[in-house]
């Protein structure tokens, strides 16, 4: 089972540390929560694990792999999801085309993501015109679309109705099931109580609590968890 | 019958000389937007995505070469075409290639100009997704392209319209030689110096005509693409 490493990865912006030293492992399997208040660096810590920046040291690695490398074997959705000028189905088409998949194979998968997104009366639509949540969960089954095995979300429920939510969290759901893991960015306590397995919690760029979920959210380590949970952070 | 009268007459009876030099015209101006745009799209979208030594140099030298006057070019491929010119050898002076590449280097930066001003909005909306995919610099290139296709041929049309309306440059490296490299605008600029009236009337309809149209499909296209944008 592949893990994720992080061995004292920092990284600044102009001389300001956002991220300090941070290291630890962690299994590849179910649905991993990075909280943390606003400004805490969840997002930052996001993207060097997906290896879209480099920290400025330490190392990230998939597997013994650096993540810079084999980036198609992991999804990624961002708070406000990207859309390309396409319908919703060449959106969903345009991953498979940079991992190649013959044509039958690449309708068949387009196919069952539209079916898990319930968007395929929209399909031929501009992706352009969906909705939020709509455009949130075509993001999503475009990053499922490869069969990665790890699903990076940055905060993909912020400013959706409880309904959208619902079905995103459905996704996820089914993802982690079919034996994909999760790392959720969220500043969402409820979802990340309905979610998680394990929870990431920072603050101030360092990377204070990383434990069961359940354990986090009864029993908190350290004050600044405390007063997160209790919204006083 | 007066002057308009007769002018739509040719025009209606499609009138073999009239539509001789209408079709030298387009053949001559849409082979010049097709060689220009082979060479404009992929390096006005480079302009647009990639850091290089002299980028802006070259933006600088691009922007600058669409205020470029049309004799001056003229003057120019007249030179490089003329037998003492280092082309000379090749005899394509007072031919229609000659007149394909001088309204080839007029629209070049035209559309390479709104190449990159449909690409470089696009690219900032599309880089975090691409880099998350790790798409390469090649693949990156043809997604922008594409995506911005509708702006992109709007450019073309842009080019296009130019070319078809533009007489310095082809009169001086076509030298409007009857049935063979008179267009449409070195045809109404000699025929009205001449008097003949209804031929040039007659041409500058049709000119008028595909100029409108022109404007009408870019203002289709452009609605049209404006569906795939997300409103912000």
């Amino acid at each position: 089972m592949t893990a994720l490493k992080l061995t004292n990865v920092s990284y600044s912006v102009d001389g300001a540390p956002l991220l300090h030293d941070i290291s630890f492992v962690q299994e590849n399997k179910g649905v991993n929560a990075i909280l943390g208040p606003n400004g805490a660096g969840k997002s930052l810590l996001l993207s060097l694990i997906h290896g879209v920046i480099k920290p400025d040291m330490g190392l990230v690695t998939w597997n013994g792999i650096s993540a810079q490398r084999n980036k198609l074997t992991r999804g990624y959705v961002f708070q406000t999801p990207i859309v390309l000028r396409r319908s919703v189905r060449a959106n969903l088409a345009y991953p498979l085309t940079l991992t190649r998949e013959n044509t039958q194979d690449q309708k068949l998968a387009i196919d069952e993501m539209l079916k898990l997104s319930h968007l395929a009366p929209l399909a031929d639509q501009p992706a352009a015109s969906l909705s939020g949540g709509e455009a949130q969960r075509m993001a999503i089954a475009r990053a499922l679309i490869t069969k990665p095995a790890v699903l990076l979300l940055d905060e993909p429920c912020s400013n959706l109705d409880p309904a959208s939510t619902k079905l995103i969290e459905a996704m996820i759901r089914t993802f982690v099931s079919d034996g994909g893991s999760v790392f959720i960015s969220t500043h969402d306590l409820a979802q990340a109580k309905r979610l998680a397995d394990v929870v990431l919690f920072i603050e101030a760029g360092q990377l204070l609590e990383h434990g069961p979920a359940d354990e986090f959210f009864a029993k908190p380590a350290t004050p600044q968890a405390q007063a997160y949970l209790s919204g006083d952070l | 019958m007066t002057i308009f009268g007769q002018a739509a007459e040719l025009v209606l009876s499609a009138d073999a000389e009239l539509m001789a030099v209408v079709g030298l015209s387009l053949r001559v101006s849409l082979t010049a937007t097709l060689i220009a745009s082979l060479f404009a799209i992929p390096l006005g979208t480079a302009l647009a995505i990639w850091q290089f030594p002299l980028r802006q140099v070259l933006v600088v030298i691009s922007t600058s070469m669409m205020a470029l006057p049309p004799v001056v070019v003229g003057l120019i491929i007249y030179l490089l075409l003329s037998r003492a010119g280092p082309l000379g050898a090749y005899g394509i002076l007072f031919t229609p290639t000659a007149m394909i590449m001088a309204q080839s280097v007029l629209i070049f930066p035209i559309v390479l100009a709104l190449t990159r001003e449909a690409i470089l909005p696009l690219d900032r909306d599309y880089k975090n997704l691409l880099d998350a995919w790790d798409v390469s610099p090649l693949q990156r290139l043809k997604t922008l392209i594409w995506d911005a296709r509708f702006a992109v041929v709007t450019g073309l049309l842009a080019g296009f319209g130019r070319a078809l309306a533009e007489v310095g440059a082809v009169i001086i490296v076509g030298g409007n030689i009857a049935g063979f490299t008179r267009v449409m605008t070195t045809t109404i600029a000699l025929e009205t110096s001449k008097g003949n009236l209804e031929l040039a009337l007659a041409l500058g309809i049709v000119l008028l005509s595909i100029a409108i149209t022109i404007n009408t499909a870019i203002h289709w296209i452009s609605s049209f693409g404006r569906k795939y944008q997300v409103k912000r």
